[in-house]
This record gives C-alpha cells, sequence and structure tokens, in this order.
C-alpha cells in the first residue's frame, strides 16, 4: 500500500501540471478529493531530490539538477560547494579511489560508470555526461524495451525506465565500494520505484512535436528543410519530428553506431588522464549508443555521451566530418545515397540546423514557463512563487539559447520582459498581474519564432 | 523516400535488434528475489536439489537450468553483509537457494540456459 502525505505533498513539491492547480484552490472553493497519479508525481519528486537511499549523501537530483534541465555541465559543477555530494570521491575515504575520475567530472561534466562489470574497478570503468530526464515520455520506448542511459541499457532488472533507480543507487550512492545492500545503501521499495517511474515520466514534453513547424525566422526555417530532407541533412532518419525516435521502421528509441568514440581530439582525452574507450550496448559492448531527443538539446549540452562537444553548432557539425561518415551509420547513409555521401553540409548550412534547433528548444522553454505560469494561478503564495522560479529558469533558458545563435532579437526582447516579471512574481510582488503580463510576453516571444494558428 | 527508409532500415538492424536491454553488472548486487520488474515475475526462485558439474546443469523436482559460457553466476552474500562476487559452477551447490533468470524474458520458464544466476553462499537451512 502506498503511503503518501497529501497535502505536504503537494505543497512541498508541486508538479508541474495543471490537474494539481485544482488540488490546491482557495478555502471556499469545494474540496476536491487528491489524485492519485499527481500524488505519486508528487512523492516521486520528494525522492528524486531528498532520498539519499541511506548511501553516501548522494540523491538523484545531485546530478540530474532541476536548476540545470536535469543534467550538469563542468559550468554549472563550477558554483557548487566543495562538499556538495557530488564530490564525494574527494572528501569520502573510502570512495576515494575507482569511484569517480574527480578531474575530469569538474572539467568535463564527466561520471564514473562501471558498465562492463566491477571486476576491474582500477581498469574498467567508461567516463559518460549526465543525459536530462526530460521528455522521456516520448524519447525510450522500443520494441525490445525502454532504452534508457546513454546506450540503452542502463537499468537493471527488466531493463525498463522503473528499475533504472536500482542500478543508479548501487553504481552512485554506495558509502563503499563492497556494495553491500543494507550496509552501503538501501535498495528503493517497490513504492518508491513507482512514484520515481511517475515523477521522471511527468517532466517536459509530454508528446511529440509534429514537423515540419511554420516557423517565421528564415534561418531556423531553412534549417528545419535540411533537417528534413532526406538527401541533405538526413537527421530526420533517426530523430523524427526532432524527437528520439527512428522516423523508420516503427522502432521508436533505436541504438546506433555514429563513431563518436572514433572523435579525434576529445576534450576529455586531451588531459591525459585514463579514459577507457566507450564500447557501448551491451557487454561486451557492440559500438551503439541510443538517440537523445534534440527537441531539449539547445540547453542541456554539452554533447554526445562523453560530451565532447560544448556546442548545439558544433554537436550538428559533427555530423559532417569523418568520425560521423566513416561510421557504420555513415555509412549506411552513403550507401542509400545516389551520389555516395554520408551528411555533407556547407558551414552555412550546419548554422541552419542548429538555428532550428535553438528555435524549437526555445519554444519548448517558452511552452514549460506558460504551464508553469498557468499552474501558478490560484494556488498559495508560496507554490506560486515556486512554479513562478522555474518559469523563470525556463524563460532565462529561452534567451540564452536564442541569443547564442544570435536569432529572433525581437521575440528575446519580450522574453526578457517577460523574465523581468516573473523575477518580480517570484518575489511576491504583484504576482498574479505580473503573471498575467509575463503569459502576454510569453505569447508574443512565440509569435515572433513561429506563426500561429 | 519510403524505400530508402526501408533500406537504411535492414541495413541497421543489427544494431538495434537485440535480446535484452537490461544493464547486467549491476545485477550483481542485486539481492535474491529482489531484481526490479523480474524477481517473482519473471525468475525462477528456489533451491538447488542437484548439481551435474559434467553437464554443466543445476535443478531440482520441477525446474533445471543449463550453465553456458554466456552465463552470469553471482554469490549473494548478503546475508552475511559482504560483498556479492562473481561465481562458478561450484558455488552451485546442492541446498543452497538460486534466483534463475533463464535466456528470454518469459514468464514461467523453469528449464533451459540461464543468463544469469545468482546463489546465496550460504545452504538455505543454515
Amino acid at each position: 500500500m502506498v503511503k503518501l502525505r497529501p497535502f505536504h505533498l503537494l505543497l512541498g513539491s508541486i508538479a508541474p501540471l495543471t490537474s494539481i492547480v485544482l488540488l490546491a484552490t482557495c478555502a471556499s472553493e469545494p474540496v476536491r478529493p487528491p489524485d492519485p497519479g499527481q500524488l505519486l508525481i508528487a512523492r516521486g519528486r520528494e525522492i528524486f531530490f531528498k532520498e539519499t537511499f541511506g548511501g553516501n549523501g548522494r540523491t538523484c537530483g545531485t546530478c540530474h539538477r532541476e536548476e540545470s534541465n536535469f543534467t550538469i555541465d563542468a559550468e554549472f559543477i563550477a558554483t557548487l560547494p566543495p562538499d556538495d555530494p557530488l564530490f564525494v570521491a574527494e572528501f569520502v575515504p573510502a570512495l576515494k579511489k575507482d569511484f569517480e575520475k574527480p578531474d575530469l567530472m569538474r572539467k568535463f561534466g564527466l561520471i564514473l560508470e562501471n558498465l562492463d562489470g566491477f571486476a576491474d574497478l582500477e581498469k574498467g570503468f567508461v567516463l559518460r555526461g549526465v543525459p536530462h530526464t526530460l521528455g522521456l515520455r516520448t524519447s525510450i520506448e522500443s520494441p525490445g524495451g525502454a532504452r534508457t542511459g546513454w546506450s540503452g541499457d542502463g537499468a537493471p532488472g527488466d531493463g525498463s525506465l522503473r528499475s533504472f533507480a536500482v542500478g543508479a543507487v548501487i553504481q552512485h550512492f554506495t558509502r563503499r565500494l563492497d556494495r553491500v545492500p543494507g550496509v552501503d545503501f538501501r535498495l528503493p521499495t517497490e513504492e518508491e520505484l513507482d512514484a520515481l517511474e511517475a515523477f521522471q515520466l511527468s517532466l517536459g514534453r509530454q508528446k511529440e512535436l509534429v514537423l515540419p513547424l511554420p516557423l517565421k525566422g528564415i534561418v531556423p526555417k531553412r534549417g528545419q528543410e535540411i533537417f528534413r530532407d532526406g538527401t541533405l541533412g538526413k537527421c530526420n532518419n533517426c530523430h523524427a519530428n526532432a524527437g528520439a525516435n527512428a522516423g523508420f521502421g516503427n522502432l521508436g528509441n533505436a541504438n546506433f553506431n555514429t563513431g563518436v568514440e572514433d572523435l579525434v581530439d576529445q576534450p576529455a582525452d586531451l588531459v591525459g588522464a585514463l579514459n577507457p574507450p566507450d564500447d557501448g550496448l551491451g557487454t561486451p559492448g557492440d559500438g551503439t549508443f541510443n538517440t537523445p531527443s534534440l527537441v531539449e538539446a539547445a540547453d542541456t549540452g554539452p554533447f554526445f555521451h562523453n560530451n565532447s562537444i560544448e556546442t548545439i553548432e558544433g554537436a550538428v557539425a559533427f555530423y559532417n566530418g569523418a568520425a560521423f561518415n566513416n561510421s557504420p551509420a555513415g555509412k549506411t547513409l552513403a550507401a542509400n545515397d545516389p551520389n555516395g555521401v554520408g551528411i555533407r553540409l556547407e558551414a552555412t548550412q550546419v548554422v541552419a540546423v542548429a538555428a532550428f534547433l535553438r528555435v524549437i528548444n526555445a519554444l519548448d522553454n517558452i511552452r514549460e514557463s506558460i504551464a508553469q505560469l498557468e499552474g501558478g494561478k490560484r494556488v498559495s503564495e508560496e507554490t506560486g512563487r515556486l512554479l513562478a522560479r522555474r518559469a523563470l529558469k525556463e524563460t532565462r533558458d529561452a534567451i540564452e539559447v536564442l541569443s547564442g545563435g544570435g536569432l529572433h532579437a525581437e521575440a528575446v526582447d519580450h522574453l526578457r520582459k517577460a523574465a523581468e516579471r516573473i523575477d518580480d512574481a517570484c518575489s511576491g510582488r504583484y504576482r498574479d498581474d505580473n503573471s498575467k503580463k509575463a503569459l502576454k510576453d510569453l505569447a508574443k516571444a512565440r509569435a515572433e519564432l513561429v506563426e500561429e494558428k | 523516400m519510403k524505400r530508402a527508409a526501408g533500406f537504411i532500415a535492414i541495413a541497421l538492424g543489427v544494431m538495434f535488434v537485440l535480446p535484452a536491454l537490461a544493464q547486467k553488472s549491476a545485477e550483481r548486487y542485486i539481492p535474491i528475489g529482489q531484481s526490479p520488474g523480474l524477481s517473482g515475475k519473471v525468475t525462477y526462485l528456489g533451491k538447488i536439489g542437484t548439481q551435474d558439474e559434467k553437464a554443466k546443469k543445476i535443478g531440482g523436482k520441477e525446474w533445471s537450468a543449463t550453465i553456458t559460457d554466456k552465463t552470469h553466476i553471482w554469490v549473494d552474500r548478503s546475508k552475511q553483509k559482504k560483498t556479492a562476487t562473481v561465481g562458478t559452477l561450484a558455488d552451485l551447490k546442492a541446498g543452497h537457494r538460486v534466483e534463475v533468470k533463464y535466456e528470454g524474458s518469459e514468464a514461467g520458464k523453469k528449464e533451459g540456459p540461464a543468463e544469469w544466476i545468482k546463489v546465496e553462499a550460504e545452504p538455505a537451512d543454515k
């Protein structure tokens, strides 16, 4: 039986869905029974950010930071205090050796994983970035089961998202490298796994985009054309609708060997520290990694499983290079091209595709900001401010994503105004009024990016 | 376009048609009966009745499991508050409690090659 504390959960950790608003309306309205689905999400949120499972102090939120789009990078890591649980390998003697590579974590946001077993802790590891947990509802299903983590096989047990936390606790939460359940950590209960799954599935967008979008900007619009062009960008083959699912064969989320491991001059390699090759799915690995969603890409870099590329432009340009075009995936594209070409884009085309990705990311930020602000209507002051803070974060991301690509100056202006108003709403100053005005600014920003129906 | 997509699907097929997507390495540290989504649903839990080292087979009254080169064997020492170790056929002794995950994902399997076997370090009646 699931034990929940309905109102405490809702007030302490509101889920960003509008139905929750109904649960916390003002006292004069009739009391509705709590929505079990929302309660489970709220419980999952609490576990995700607070539960250490008796381990070294880390929670799921230690690496999947809400304030950093449920991932981390070197820039964010640099803002953390030295006693943050992320750095347990630096201050817990039992974890000092072979638990993390602190230097590479701090420089590149890389986390150590013993995916091929724990027999040789000194050399048997790989270093991977932290994948965000947004949009999982649309991005991990395949006919063979859920594809979790960077290589699609991140979860023990039945391999489902629900089971993922068990493996994460064993790998990342342990007090010692002996990894004894009941001593070094406790395993999540069935109820906790249910709640964690519900919470993760609630994050970010809940459905696929439907391309093409009626974009207004000339460069992003051209980028969308290139993206979808089966003879040019060919991106839609593996990222249908800019998501994580293959555009052919009803495969859902799929694994490919795109040659990322063969990139020369990977930043983590340049440091000179031991950074063993990552063989991807399975043991021994087959060299494949699963496809991430691109809608959320522009504000969740660095890119690829090893954080080898910092910018979205660089990530698009990767597909022009020898590493991709000599890979199994690149060769397959070439074999099916009338001119025998895998992917070959001009620099302007690379930038156009990246501009398209920036715009769809900003549109998703705006969608989320609006959802948070709408959710903040008629709730308690405390909850309203919490939701406003999330809206502010999303709005600022949209500004950064667009201005980083020199895109849509007018939209950025509207977003800045929205951010100012939301900032005021966060501090409690005329919250309702500022939220209403911010919603209008957000709508104006969106209207600059895409034709409204 | 459809034709090209079909080609790509066939050409890339080997990359995504794989039997299992679960992560095996962490499984080692999950005690018998606690594997999420598997224990009580897909795996067989029981006590080893017989062990045939030559035939690489273990079993009981109603079940048997074959150990192949791919079978992972883990010794569950969580009751002794010790780390789980990688085991061998020699660890699969009569009287010890085991959990068997057979190859494939069908529920109710009670014979065939094992994908992994967890065995308790001490006999079940100890």
